[in-house]
């Protein structure tokens, strides 16, 4: 038998290898691998989620259950069928735009959006449209993520955005976020979300996947 | 320890004060700011009126306000403004308006390796025998520029900077501040605080860079970590960042930015989280980055007393 609540709780502290170790035993008694995954990490993950967007959880802890949460992922994968991968939630590629080497805020959300069961492409910093595009070719992105700390570079994400238009890949969906993003500025250009937080940008994820 | 001076940081449209005096257009809201930090001790008022997550700023609408700006922050107080803006038209329509009879020169905040138009920073800076702040955390690569990895990375950067400005500006070593970065603690899983502090010795230690400052980002810091004690962890990095050289901070004089005591615990603490962050032999960097998570997180929540009843 596994105990979910319990799993959830080791996810919710951090501790890596608890979480592992429940989820191989689970495994091994042959629990249907998509259930670990959702009720077991994915479950845990969104209790994690809502508690740091309210701020009863501080960075730190959010970043340590998030690095049990990829320990126990990671225990999964072997055992993931084609059946089960196909399932996935949604692909994101996700980078800090051109000219914009600032990348703490995208790390976080690259991180809760992989706990929240999507897979997830970090690029890095300082990326063009070109680079995003050939990404987002492939690893066949559902949604591209894009960061800015300045001004001065915050207007190139428009710039990806118009020329996904023109490209083959004209319906690509877009969230942004940064420190002087608003959802005003993403209206503005275009963008399909604005992701204020790391919370509240995999809640906007999730609302974009349900529209596809 | 010597001083560490002040550059307030609350003319910020991250604080709902700021952000109140920019909606109004309200010259009082920011002469009030302008005075109270003087008053708390800055050495310098920051001026930050570009977009945050709460509000919309068009770069327009900034260079619009700059000319009324600027005058009557320095009718509310002498103090010499820091110019905070990533673009070049920001600065060059502030050193306009700024009257240099009636405060010591500004400080232009901030070029760094990634900023287009260095050239231009460079003439601006040396018409206006301005100050600068020298984003040193990224480093200069032959086509752009890239986040700097280690703490050699930042020091070959500052040098780079210094010698650009004093050849290209005419800038005297004590006019240049130099940011060796500093991100917020909770989230530093790549050791950036240790290359930063490192940074600092390896600065300190060059003869060649004798008499310029050294300043951080302070209000970042403690980031994501409980309210109650972010003032308490940004005056524990002061104390041990101070120790090793720093002189300056940008940051919320209402936090009382001085440097804790060495013995304080916080100091100690810190310092402990740090030294736990360094990656022992063969470990990885994000095995010891996630130790010091674990031990930054174990001192502020240390007195949280989840199971009390009030």
């Amino acid at each position: 038998m596994i105990d979910y609540a319990e799993l959830n709780q080791f996810l919710y502290e951090g501790k890596a290898k608890k979480v592992v170790e429940i989820v191989q035993q689970a495994l091994d008694d042959g629990i249907p691998v998509s259930e670990v995954l959702s009720e077991g990490l994915i479950a845990g993950m969104a209790v994690l989620g809502e508690d740091f967007k309210h701020n009863i959880l501080y960075v730190p802890e959010v970043l340590i259950a998030a690095r049990a949460m990829k320990s126990g992922l990671n225990a999964l994968k072997p055992y993931l069928s084609e059946e089960d991968k196909k399932d996935k939630k949604g692909v994101i590629v996700i980078g800090t735009v051109k000219g914009d080497l600032h990348d703490i805020g995208k790390n976080l959300v690259s991180m809760m959006s992989e706990g929240a069961g999507y897979e997830v492409y970090d690029l890095g910093v300082d990326q063009s449209f070109e680079q995003y595009y050939e990404a987002a070719v492939k690893y066949k992105a559902d949604i591209i993520g894009m960061s800015a700390l300045l001004t001065t570079t915050m207007p190139y994400m428009k710039t990806v955005i118009d020329k996904f238009k023109e490209s083959d890949l004209p319906n690509m969906k877009f969230v942004v976020g940064g420190a002087p993003i608003n959802k005003e500025f993403a209206d503005e250009i275009g963008a399909d979300g604005y992701g204020a937080d790391a919370a509240s940008t995999v809640e906007v994820l999730n609302r974009l996947m349900a529209a596809v | 320890m010597n001083k560490i001076g002040v550059i307030g940081d609350l003319i910020n449209s991250a604080y709902g004060r700021a952000r109140r005096a920019w909606a109004a257009k309200d010259l009082e809201g920011y002469q009030k700011l302008a005075m109270s930090q003087t008053q708390q001790g800055s050495d310098f008022i920051d001026v930050n009126i570009d977009s945050t997550t709460r509000v919309s700023v068009k770069k327009e609408e900034m260079l619009a306000f700059l000319p009324d700006l600027i005058p009557a922050l320095q009718e509310a107080a002498t103090t010499p403004l820091c110019f905070d803006n990533p673009s070049f038209d920001f600065h060059k329509v502030a050193m306009e308006a700024y009257d240099f009879h009636k405060s010591a020169p500004p400080i232009i905040n901030s070029i760094a390796a990634s900023r287009e138009q260095l050239d231009d920073f460079m003439g601006l800076i040396k018409q206006y025998n301005a100050s600068v702040i020298v984003i040193a955390s990224e480093k200069l690569m032959k086509d752009g520029s890239a986040p700097c990895e280690t703490a050699e990375d930042v020091y070959e950067t500052a040098k780079q900077f210094v010698d650009m400005l004093r050849t290209k500006a005419n800038t005297k070593n004590n006019q240049i501040f130099i940011d060796p970065g500093l991100p917020p603690v909770g989230a530093d899983t790549q050791g950036l605080v240790n290359m930063g502090l490192d940074a600092i010795k390896l600065m300190r230690a060059d003869k060649d860079l004798e008499g310029i400052h050294i300043s951080v980002g302070l209000s970042n810091f403690a980031w994501g970590i409980p309210k109650q004690l972010r003032a308490t962890m940004e005056r524990a990095y002061l104390a041990v960042a101070g120790e090793l050289g720093l002189d300056f901070s940008i940051s919320n004089p209402d936090h009382n930015p001085t440097p804790l005591s060495l013995d304080d615990s916080y100091v100690t603490g810190l310092k402990d989280a740090l030294q736990q962050g360094r990656p022992m032999d063969g470990e990885a960097m994000s095995e010891a980055g996630f130790r010091q998570a674990s031990a930054i997180l174990a001192l502020v929540t240390a007195d949280d007393d989840d199971d009390d009843d009030w």
